[in-house]
């Protein structure tokens, strides 16, 4: 595999086992709002504020159904 | 890939052999070869097959699993279930070329019901490639449900891994982590099938025809208001034009047509001669793909806003159920869509169309929304003429008219 | 005094130490803050639309309140063990339903311990388990609950208390009301599952009350519950009942059941610590029991007896009735067992 470039991290909503119940978009808003039927849409952009990803975290700890991660991006290499 | 035609039945393993020679062992160089090649996915993704089989090898430790995908939910598309009748062992040595240089242990051939055909011609040719001792790992057949969405890439692994054939999300992409967690190959039947042909006869012999962007020739199914309605091997950058005379021409004057099936994007009738069947071209000067090659044809009468509210229904009735955005977003498009469609809509729901079409796309687990939003977007552009009297309440003759084959009804099972 | 200083050396407690009151204090708690987390988990599962309060809170303030819970529990087992009255020991704090205190009542909150050790873990790995199989074992949980009340109910020592039913009654009321709550709304508001969740809540409050107020809620139902009736020998040895009455006295002792089914029990007398009672039964030329009354180990008689659990049997001219409390399995095997002895006259 090519060289590890971790470039950050984002926050990705599993949408098979959200249920919509909206924690995520209460705790941290800077990155998350809910669409018309309650369901979140995550900035799919890199997290660089410390205080967004702890946050972040925070959701993921609340989110009842696990449905929230962080995901390591890495740079595409062929 | 032409050889003996519909009424002979399948091509016979020693016919084939006769015909095209023994396939070469796969390995390292065929992934050069098919970069050389140029050849890509015919699945509907168009995807480079060249980087797609560099991932799977990339994570491949000998035990990784190669899938024939031959389910063809798309309903108005019959490629590759012409193709797997027809010539199954040239699919059968694409994939054995792939669990060559894959170090697959393992191939199957997805296949979904209600082609029983199809099935027992596939078991016959099996059976002859079992008989004749070919280096070739275990093949097998594993049915799935003919639902739209049981061919996406993920609802393949998670069928094939004992699950439903409902698409999975996951941080991982298949090529790494598969069926049972293997690295997995899932490659469209008739991408395999130019494998066959590239892996004998070389990338640059496949270049010999189409265009730089898209080398080769490609199956296309046509339907709809086409005198001959088929699958045709077409050569790629022919002109739309081209290919219509070869089905006979239309029946009745053209209205408008769709290319690229469900997923597709419709064309103009101006542009139903011009348009060159090449992939960067149809994306920068048309906005469209090939898709998984069905060109659908309109006849005149018909109402594009009709026909394209019918297939998004349908599609918004195939959902996979799991996706909150997919669920409710193409439920609340469809609903106005067809209030607009029966000319008592008005400018109001064609703007909620547009929020949801934009609220749906990427929020789901694959991209079944954005297929379904796309298609409808280009009719809602394509024919905004027409949209616009239907917004203006006035009544339209396009349900009476018999214009694209019906979407089937509803499937019922996910195994 | 030096009774007293006898019965703490004999090994006995002769009356609750500190931890027995604080154990009995901190399972009331566990089962406050335990009813607290089920009912805002019931809450949390609905899609809670509050005004001023972020909805997150409720799904916050459950993931804390399960933490003191788990806390306050700990405490409650700790104290259990530490406390030297009702011996239990750390066998029975692990294995449900063998302890010699109200086995099966005791044996409910062990169970219910277990449970909540598999979702305390579950949560704590759940990177590890994944979702699926978090979610599954976080539903078991729902289990622990009745599991909790009714060991409460059937152990505690303060049941009959009126602040203490007040308690119980309230942290019921408190989950049937939410599950009432959440099974009013959204997609489970069917007319079936709302029926059936009707008839079930029915049952449970009429069997579960039938339960407590013929059984905890009786008088008689520290005896009936299995406590052991350890009570301590506060007279020297000896002749205890010297005069022409008679007398009722506390017995203690094993039952042993072999394979064959013959028993053999062995009892002290609590009082008059000297007499001991043994009864066998019957051999192969016999058809009724024996009992033996002996003291210090001098045979005063042995004489057969009626069979069942309360025996009848003449001593000389002194009519006995022996009556044995707890419940008898027909497992092989040596048990503790509790009884009186009451006599028309002495025994000598």
């Amino acid at each position: 595999m090519a060289v590890n470039d971790d470039i950050g991290r984002r926050l990705r909503v599993n949408p098979v086992l959200c249920k919509g119940y909206g924690y995520c978009a209460e705790i941290v808003p800077e990155i998350v709002s809910l669409d018309d039927w309650g369901f979140p849409a995550v900035n799919p952009g890199l997290i660089d504020d410390g205080k967004v990803l702890h946050l972040a975290e925070r959701a993921i700890a609340t989110c009842p159904r696990l449905a929230l991660v962080l995901e390591q991006v890495v740079s595409d290499h062929d | 890939m032409s050889g003996p035609g519909r009424g002979a039945g399948h091509e016979r393993l020693d016919d084939h052999l006769q015909r095209l020679g023994t396939r070469p062992a796969g390995g390292a160089w065929l992934v050069d070869v098919l970069k050389e090649s140029g050849l890509r996915g015919r699945g509907g993704a168009w995807f480079p097959t060249w980087r797609k089989w560099a991932g799977v090898a990339r994570h491949s430790s000998g035990h990784s699993v190669v899938v024939i995908n031959a389910s063809e939910g798309e309903p108005l598309s019959s490629k590759d279930r012409t193709l797997v009748s027809l010539r199954p062992h040239l699919v059968l040595d694409g994939a054995a070329l792939a669990a060559d240089t894959l170090g697959a242990e393992q191939i199957v051939l997805y296949l979904s019901r209600g082609v029983d055909s199809a099935r027992r011609t596939l078991l016959r040719a099996l059976d002859e490639r079992r008989r004749a001792r070919l280096a070739e790992p275990p093949i097998r057949i594993v049915m799935t449900p003919h639902r739209y969405i049981a061919g996406e890439s993920s609802a393949v692994v998670n069928r094939l891994s004992g699950g439903r054939a409902k698409p999975k999300f996951s941080l991982q992409r298949s090529a790494e982590k598969g069926v049972k967690d293997r690295p997995t190959l899932v490659q469209n039947a008739e991408t395999l099938a130019h494998v066959g042909m590239i892996g004998r006869y070389g990338g640059d012999w496949f270049r010999n025809v189409g265009t730089a962007s898209s080398p080769g020739t490609t199956l296309m199914t046509l339907c709809g208001n086409v005198q001959r309605p088929g699958v045709y091997e077409v050569d790629l950058g022919t002109r739309l034009g081209s290919v219509l005379e070869a089905a006979g021409g239309t029946v009745r004057p053209a209205a408008g047509a769709l290319l690229g099936g469900y997923f597709g994007t419709w064309l103009a009738p101006t542009l139903l001669r011009d348009v060159t069947l090449d992939v960067d071209d149809l994306r920068t000067a048309h906005g469209a793909s090939l898709g998984c090659g069905v060109l659908a044809v309109l006849p005149h009468g018909s109402c594009g806003v009709v026909e394209a509210t019918r297939i998004f229904s349908y599609l918004a009735a195939e959902t996979a159920g799991q996706c909150g955005p997919c669920v409710n977003g193409l439920a609340a498009i469809s609903e106005a869509m067809e209030r607009i469609a029966a000319s008592v809509g008005g400018p109001a729901d064609l703007d909620r169309v547009w929020r949801w079409v934009d609220m749906v796309r990427g929020r789901g687990a694959c991209r079944h929304p954005d297929g379904a939003v796309g298609m409808l977007a280009s009719a809602l552009t394509v024919f905004r003429d027409h949209l616009e009297m239907h917004l203006a309440g006035q009544p339209c003759n396009g349900r009476e008219v018999a214009g694209l084959p019906q979407p089937p009804g509803p499937g019922q099972w996910w195994r | 005094m030096t009774a007293y200083l006898l019965a703490a050396a004999a090994g006995a407690a002769n009356s609750p130490s500190w931890y027995w009151y604080a154990t009995r204090g901190l399972g009331t708690s566990t089962l406050i803050v335990l009813t607290g987390t089920v009912v805002l988990g019931i809450v949390t599962a609905r899609r809670w639309v509050g005004e001023t309060t972020p909805a997150f809170v409720a799904a916050d303030m459950h993931r804390n309140l399960s933490l003191l819970g788990v806390f306050l529990l700990a405490a409650h087992i700790v104290t259990t063990l530490l406390d030297p009255y009702a011996h239990i020991g750390v066998r029975d704090v692990a294995i449900p339903f063998g302890a010699a205190y109200r086995p099966i009542w005791l044996g409910l909150g062990v169970a219910a311990t277990w449970v909540l050790i598999g979702v305390a873990a579950s949560s704590a790995l759940r990177n590890r388990v994944g979702p699926r199989v978090w979610r599954l074992i976080h539903w078991a949980a729902y289990a622990s609950w009745p599991l909790a009340v009714i060991h409460g109910v059937g152990t505690g020592s303060d049941s009959q208390a009126p602040w203490m039913i007040a308690v119980v009654t309230s942290c019921v009321a408190a989950v049937l009301f939410s599950l009432g709550l959440r099974l009013g709304q959204g997609r489970l508001a069917t007319l079936p599952i709302r029926a059936a969740a009707a008839i079930v809540v029915v049952t449970f409050i009429v069997v579960a009350g039938g339960w407590a107020f013929n059984g905890p809620y009786k008088p008689g139902w520290s005896a009936k519950a299995g406590t052991p009736q350890v009570e301590a020998a506060t007279v020297k040895p000896g002749l205890v009942h010297p005069g022409p009455g008679g007398f009722s006295d506390p017995l203690a002792g094993v039952l042993l059941r072999d394979r064959a089914g013959h028993v053999q029990i062995s009892l002290r007398d609590m009082i008059d610590t000297g007499l001991t009672i043994a009864i066998r039964s019957p051999s192969l030329n016999e058809t009724l029991p024996v009992v033996t009354i002996a003291r210090d180990d001098r045979i005063i008689c042995a004489v057969p007896t009626t069979a069942g659990t309360t025996l009848y049997a003449v001593c000389g001219v002194t009519r006995l009735t022996i009556a044995f409390f707890g419940a008898f399995s027909n497992a092989e095997g040596e048990r503790q067992i509790t009884g009186r002895l009451v006599t028309s006259g002495p025994l000598d």
